[in-house]
């Protein structure tokens, strides 16, 4: 049924490639073989015009969409903090400022009060001096002026200023 | 490897990679689907494209791998042999088709193995040992997957050419 010299197509050794160069007397295989061929022809001939880089392509939008998103949550995220930050800030600088007017206010009058004491207390005491200078008092009468007492209704004296 | 350098693989491996998908899932989207998902995946991982050492054998092994999962998602290998069967008793009644139909219709009834076999030996041209890498199987049972394709397709086809 066979040539010795030619391979048949079942056989493992057999190549495609070398069909159009094989004698094979076989007319059912050689048939068959052609068949094959046209087969392999019609397969190619089926092969849709698809674009292998689709995927690829919707993989890198949706990977560039990702990082815009990424972008704009971490924007607006540092938008919230920043606007809460600046929020916080300007309640605490109202606050003080505030509390440093009342302060003020306080300050003011407390330090006026206090220098006309003072002066007043400093007049009392050069007076005194002046007066144990004209009359060459004792060293130990000047002394003792050191333990003049401050007058009692004096309204600031027991007031600590920070 | 350069994003240019990998298009132009791609292209030029474009058609390969689809027939074999194809000759494994035997649905022209599922095969385009997974040439897609095989581009994405190498694309990701195209450092180790520059190690390999067979471009052509790498590609076709990540479509093996990637149609397997597919056929494993789907579930296809249980529905099989069903589909072959209900596929095969539809297309007896076509008495008009023509030779080359039919081999093409009972190329895709052969086992998953031989049909790859063929498809990488018969239409692809590749050697042997290429065929063994992609396929994870020995030379010899490639050999045996290939031949006993054949034989299948050439007895189907003298029984065809007999009733005619």
């Amino acid at each position: 049924m066979c040539n010795k010299k030619t391979k048949h197509f079942s056989e493992e050794d057999f190549d495609l490639k070398d069909f159009s160069q094989s004698e094979n007397d076989n007319s059912v295989e050689q048939e068959f073989i052609q068949s094959y061929q046209q087969l392999n022809d019609r397969i190619n001939e089926e092969i849709p015009n698809f674009n292998p880089f689709e995927k690829l392509e919707e993989h890198k939008k949706q990977r560039f969409l990702q990082t815009k998103r990424l972008f704009a949550y971490a924007a607006s995220i540092l938008l919230v903090v920043s606007l809460v930050f600046v929020g916080v800030n300007h309640t605490r600088n109202e606050n003080q400022i505030t509390l440093t007017e009342n302060e003020l206010a306080e300050l003011q009058e407390n330090t006026k009060l206090a220098l006309w004491h003072f002066s007043k207390e400093m007049n009392a005491c050069l007076a005194n001096l002046e007066n144990a200078k004209r009359i060459n008092a004792p060293l130990s009468d000047v002394e003792s002026l050191r333990n003049l007492n401050i007058q009692f209704d004096n309204p600031i004296k027991d007031l600590k200023i920070n | 490897m350069t994003r240019s350098e990998f298009e132009k693989l791609m292209i030029q491996q474009k058609d390969k990679l689809f027939r074999f998908a194809f000759s494994i899932l035997k649905d022209s989207n599922d095969a385009q689907d997974a040439v897609q998902d095989v581009v994405l995946k190498l694309w990701k991982n195209r450092r180790l494209l520059d190690n390999a050492k067979n471009l052509e054998s790498y590609c076709l092994n990540a479509v093996k791998n990637l149609c397997f999962d597919v056929l494993r998602k789907q579930k296809k290998h249980q529905n099989y042999l069903q589909t072959n069967i209900s596929e095969h008793m539809e297309e007896t009644r076509f008495d008009t088709i023509d030779f080359v139909e039919k081999l093409k219709q009972e190329l895709h009834q052969l086992p998953v193995q031989q049909r790859m076999a063929i498809e990488l030996k018969d239409f692809q041209g590749m050697e042997y040992e290429e065929i063994s890498d992609i396929m994870d199987q020995s030379a010899n049972t490639i050999r045996v997957h290939v031949s006993r394709g054949r034989k299948k397709l050439f007895e189907i086809f003298k029984e065809e050419l007999a009733n005619v």
